[in-house]
């Protein structure tokens, strides 16, 4: 992993269109500015993580009896 | 053509009804290739049936039948990615986790399936709305609705 020190208002380019800039730092906290094209979805780690585990979670050996489970949802 | 499901064992489906999920479900980024199955006893759930690894299915349901209101706000990118003009045109599927207890199950409002049905095809999609969950208690939501 490339690890790069920056000062505040300071940024990095990924490839020629995706800017990130260190708006703030404080303390562990570090708010970033992010300029990409729009095709580029930028979302928190921790969101796709949640969505991913899951769906792992859903995908689990048995299957479910979904017979009837229908009824409960009246 | 003959498909081997999770849930049905051995189906004959038309390959018509096959639905590209671009970019795979998360955690399962490998296949793309899905069915849609469902019967008339299991509704409204749904199977959301892997073509290509018949172990991997995923048990669907439309959010609007549990969730009152229910809003699809995701990143208007999708639009191109899924060729319609507008979210209206999109059908949305929360995955759902049936645990032992089914009273306790649960649906992933935050990461919704959302399908083009005139194209066939789909993708997994981060909801927009903070208030969106990944484990939405399905019973609770329905009663919620009720007293509303």
């Amino acid at each position: 992993m490339l690890v790069l020190t920056r000062k505040k208002n300071e940024s990095i380019m990924i490839g020629d269109n995706i800017e990130i800039i260190i708006v703030e730092a404080h303390g562990d906290q570090v708010k970033l500015g992010i300029n990409a094209p729009r095709a580029i979805p930028v979302h928190r780690k921790e969101v796709y993580d949640a969505i991913q585990s899951e769906n792992i979670k859903a995908a689990q050996k048995q299957v479910p009896k979904l017979a009837g489970l229908g009824k409960l949802l009246k | 053509m003959k498909i081997l499901t999770k849930a049905f064992g051995e189906v004959e489906i038309d390959p018509r009804d096959i639905i590209t999920i671009k970019g795979g479900i998360f955690g399962f980024q490998k296949f793309t290739k899905y069915i849609i199955m469902m019967i008339p006893e299991e509704e409204p759930f749904a199977w959301l049936q892997s073509i290509e690894k018949s172990s991997l299915a995923f048990v669907i349901i439309r959010p609007e039948v549990f969730k009152k209101g229910y809003t699809l706000k995701i990143d208007k990118e999708i639009l191109d990615k899924l060729k319609v003009k507008s979210f209206n045109e999109l059908i949305s599927y929360a995955i759902v986790v049936v645990p032992d207890n089914v009273q306790k199950m649960t649906a992933n409002l935050q990461g919704p399936i959302v399908i083009n049905p005139e194209i066939k095809t789909g993708c997994q999609a981060i909801s927009l709305i903070p208030e969106y969950g990944v484990r939405h208690f399905i019973m609770e939501e329905m009663s919620k609705a009720k007293e509303e």
